[in-house]
């Protein structure tokens, strides 16, 4: 070997070192070489390295309707209604969905396989950090994204794995309240006197998604002390112990006596319930929305305030690891993503539930509302719903959660004590 | 002496299969070892090693590797003070609280009940374990709904509504209404035992006092109490216990004012993934629970109720109540309205209304139990009654109950009579009443995921998991009150 190459191959080698600690030190995820058993099962259901990006529809349902079920573990109450629409379309196929809440859903699936138990063919829920490290990253899901719709998902909504929904976490207030303008114009007034007792929010350490929330602000830290320093003209002044303006907004929050409450739906109403002669704001998913139609709340979003208006979190769907019926969950996953027919110009007319509206959006119907979004660029949004573009947003990073999360909680914890 | 040793192992072997006692005593032994020893032995192994979420923290280590982590956090990090003192403390004191409130207010009733010629006993009697029956959280969100104030925004609670005035916090949320609403509930226990203990007080011994000159308030104080000690001990402690882990109430009306007990805090851990600290905690509170029911026995010794030595004849006499029998009666009545009556008209009220908070009679509907699915109502579900989801579940609930009930019913009747006929052996069976612990049931969950192969429908409802009103002090109670029907 010449000393050049020698130089080189060592070269390389630094640099390949270098690269893979880079990779440790972000914690970036990847998925490992699947164990035999589940190679075997990958094979056998055309998915993973074996998926070749081609489907043929006809014959995965001719298979799915042999195999007749597929269980889903689903972070969503409303998927039940999706697996009833999915039965009336596929009578042969029964499809069950179990409602587990995004943590239990996690939990459950890491259980079962880690005791060897292969029960479920779709799992979808949010929870980012756990969803890509700890189910992705850890071979317990497979990543598959239907043919038809490859070109019409963006890559970020579909790896490394497929996005179901996109939903947000927003700052609501009462719109009856302040029918001209909200309230405030910028996140800091909320962690002042006037807003005493008076900010309601579900227990981000009972919700994933309030807990996604909480760790984004802190994950903003720098746009939050610019927002600051718009607001006061002064630069932001740490308290004791508090390393950064991201979780100075915290620990200044739950100092104002923020309220913190079990149930979402009970957030959302705290805020909207009409007839409030100083109603509180409070912070939670953009969908609760919703409860303006349905249970006559009157929630405004704080479209503009200062720094971010909406926190973006995605819930996932994936196929299960050793599923036991891999043809109907690609047959799900299909439905899930709407009809190939909807595109970005269909005019969909309320009640979105019947007709053509239903046909067109089929596993997408129950999401499709303000405060959603599908993971295809070419549907549009339902009534009321294009406020989500013009809302500034912050993104939940998975990696940002699975390396800081933790304690973002930690420090929740000891402050919310009080 | 003299008999060769195989002779003896067969002989010994002979007599195992001749006394089914033995037997059986085995078996339990191997099934509640299995069921109480395998998830202890889980619990300490995920408390002292460490969890895919130390990662944060700990970058390099190695998930499964051993670690004090957690100790360290939740005994002298600095998290402590949130995660383990600050809980502990507001524990204890609902747990005394709860106690000294439910234990005297059910050894009172059930002395009315038993000893007096208090009017309509037969139907306070019936009424008296209700809310025993219902979830303990039934009476807090009964609580919320009357009290609830703008706190948490939203509908106005009935008082606000009637009334124009918010209550105040400490009235609407935290320590006060967690004290009072447990009490309502678990005062049963003390109600339960103390009964069954008065049905064998002897009144010939009261007589005997009195013919000895003892006032009627010396002879309850002096003769009858202490007759009682072992019920009432027995009723502290298992009040006690199941306060210190219970969840329901203390998340519904702690929440709001950030006031968190040590079972809301461990399941804020096991809920959020940190099982380690969760897993620490419980452990502590297993430990807590050994200590009340050693402290139980060793004052008590280990009858559960003293065997009074009278001659042939064994009659009850009741007390006449005089001119307090119709005000007590009118108390009873009150108190039994407002813990069983109350809170199932108030939530059945609430389940009438089309929007929360308001309670005018106009604004009522069926809906939520008969309604048709689809109506732009409820984000278009049916009517419970009419929900194939709810439906099922509510059949899981039932079959869960049905067996759940038998098993501990069965179990705990054999294991009762067992701790009675059996010599040796019997205090590793007393140890083997742990499981009445609420994390255990946490652990169960996990711990029949491994050990039962194949799906079914019991197996899916359990996610719904930790926060359920449980039956796991049944297997303690039944041992408990059989053996007292049993030493009769």
């Amino acid at each position: 070997m010449t000393l050049s190459k020698t130089l080189k191959t060592l070269a390389i080698s630094a640099g390949l070192g270098l690269m893979l600690g880079g990779l440790a030190q972000g914690q970036m995820a990847t998925q490992p070489t699947p164990p035999p058993e589940m190679d075997a099962w990958l094979k056998a259901a055309k998915l993973g390295s074996y998926d070749t990006g081609k489907h043929d529809w006809a014959e995965i349902e001719k298979l799915a309707i042999e195999e007749g079920e597929v269980i889903i573990y689903s972070a969503s109450s409303r998927m039940g209604k999706v697996a009833s629409a999915f039965m009336e379309k596929y009578p042969g196929i029964k499809a069950t969905s179990y409602d587990l809440g995004s943590v239990k859903t996690i939990e459950k699936t890491v259980r079962e396989q880690n005791a060897n138990l292969f029960n479920v063919d779709i799992v979808t829920t949010g929870g980012s950090g756990q969803v890509i490290h700890e189910l992705w990253a850890k071979n317990r899901i497979v990543n598959f994204v239907p043919d038809m719709f490859y070109d019409r998902i963006p890559a970020e909504n579909r790896e490394p794995v497929l996005i179901r929904v996109l939903e947000a976490v927003v700052f609501m207030y009462n719109g009856e309240a302040y029918p001209d303008q909200p309230p405030v114009k910028n996140m800091w007034e909320l962690t002042e006197a006037p807003w005493k007792g008076k900010v309601v929010m579900k227990d981000p350490l009972q919700s994933l998604t309030n807990y996604m929330g909480v760790a984004t602000l802190v994950q903003n830290a720098d746009e939050l002390a610019a927002a600051y320093k718009r607001y006061t003209g002064k630069d932001i002044v740490l308290s004791d112990g508090v390393p950064d303006a991201g979780y100075e907004y915290i620990y200044r929050l739950l100092r104002n006596d923020l309220v913190i409450l079990k149930s979402g739906s009970k957030s959302a109403a705290a805020s909207g319930k009409p007839g409030q002669a100083k109603p509180p704001t409070s912070f939670g998913a953009m969908t609760y929305y919703r409860y303006n139609f349905s249970r006559g709340l009157v929630n405004a979003f704080y479209k503009d305030i200062d720094p971010a208006a909406k926190i973006i979190y995605p819930t996932y769907t994936a196929i299960a690891r050793q599923a036991p019926n891999p043809n109907a969950a690609k047959l799900f996953t299909a439905f899930l993503l709407g009809s190939t027919e909807l595109t970005a110009d269909t005019k969909l007319e309320k009640p979105y539930k019947e007709g053509r509206s239903a046909e067109l959006l089929l596993g997408l119907l129950p999401y499709f509302e303000p405060g959603s979004k599908s993971p295809r660029d070419d549907v549009p949004f339902p009534e009321g719903g294009d406020a989500w573009d013009a809302m500034k947003a912050w993104t939940v990073d998975p990696d940002f959660m699975f390396r800081e999360g933790p304690k973002v909680r930690d420090f929740w914890i000891q402050e919310s004590a009080g | 002496m003299g008999q060769p040793e195989g002779t003896s192992i067969y002989f010994q072997i002979r007599r195992l299969f001749n006394s089914p006692e033995r037997l059986l005593a085995v078996f339990f032994l191997g099934l509640l070892s299995l069921l109480v020893i395998t998830p202890l032995i889980e619990i300490f192994w995920d408390a002292l090693s460490y969890q895919e979420y130390d990662l944060a923290y700990r970058p390099d280590a190695e998930v499964g590797g051993f670690t004090l982590f957690h100790l360290e956090r939740v005994f002298t990090g600095r998290l402590s003070r949130a995660l383990f003192y600050k809980p502990l403390v507001n524990s204890l004191m609902i747990g005394v609280g709860v106690t000294v409130l439910a234990v005297s207010m059910g050894s009172a009733l059930a002395w009315l009940m038993v000893r007096t010629d208090l009017p309509f006993r037969g139907f306070f009697g019936a009424m008296a374990v209700v809310p025993y029956m219902m979830p303990s959280w039934v009476l807090a969100l009964a609580w919320m709904t009357m009290f609830k104030n703008d706190r948490i925004g939203g509908s106005d609670g009935l008082f606000t509504f009637y009334f124009g005035v918010q209550p105040p916090d400490w009235i609407a949320y935290g320590m006060l209404p967690i004290i009072i609403t447990l009490s309502l509930h678990y005062y049963a226990y003390a109600y339960l035992l103390v009964s069954g203990a008065l049905l064998t007080v002897d009144s010939e011994l009261e007589e005997a006092g009195a013919i000895c000159g003892l006032s009627r308030s010396q002879q309850l104080w002096r003769i009858t109490a202490p007759l009682l000690l072992p019920a009432i001990g027995s009723a502290v402690v298992l009040t006690f216990i199941r306060i210190l882990g219970t969840f329901g109430t203390p998340a519904l009306l702690g929440l709001p004012v950030r006031f968190f007990t040590f079972s809301t805090q461990i399941f804020v851990s096991l809920n959020a993934g940190s099982t380690g600290d969760g897993y620490v905690l419980a452990v502590v509170l297993v430990l807590m629970a050994i200590v009340f029911i050693y402290i139980n026995t060793r004052l008590l010794g280990v009858r559960r109720s003293f065997v009074t030595v009278t001659g042939k004849g064994f009659r009850q006499r009741r007390i006449p109540l005089g001119r307090w029998r119709m005000p007590l009666a009118i108390l009873i009545g009150f108190f039994i309205v407002s813990t069983v009556f109350a809170p199932l008209i108030l939530l059945a009220w609430e389940s009438l209304l089309i929007t929360p908070g308001e309670y005018g009679l106009g604004k009522l509907t069926l809906h939520f139990w008969i309604g048709e699915a689809g109506e732009d109502f409820v984000d278009g579900d049916a009517g419970v009654l009419r929900n194939d989801q709810i439906l099922a579940a509510l059949w899981n609930s039932l079959r869960l109950g049905f067996f759940a009930a038998g098993i501990n019913g069965v179990a705990g009747l054999l294991i009762s009579w067992l701790d009675d006929v059996q010599g040796p052996g019997k205090h590793c069976l007393c140890a083997l009443h742990l499981p009445l612990h609420r994390p255990w049931r946490h652990l169960f969950r996990d711990f029949f995921h491994q050990l039962r192969p194949h799906a079914g429908a019991l197996r899916h409802l359990c996610p719904a998991g930790p926060y359920h009103h449980g039956q796991e002090p049944a297997l303690y109670f039944a041992d408990r009150n059989i053996g007292a029907v049993t030493d009769r």
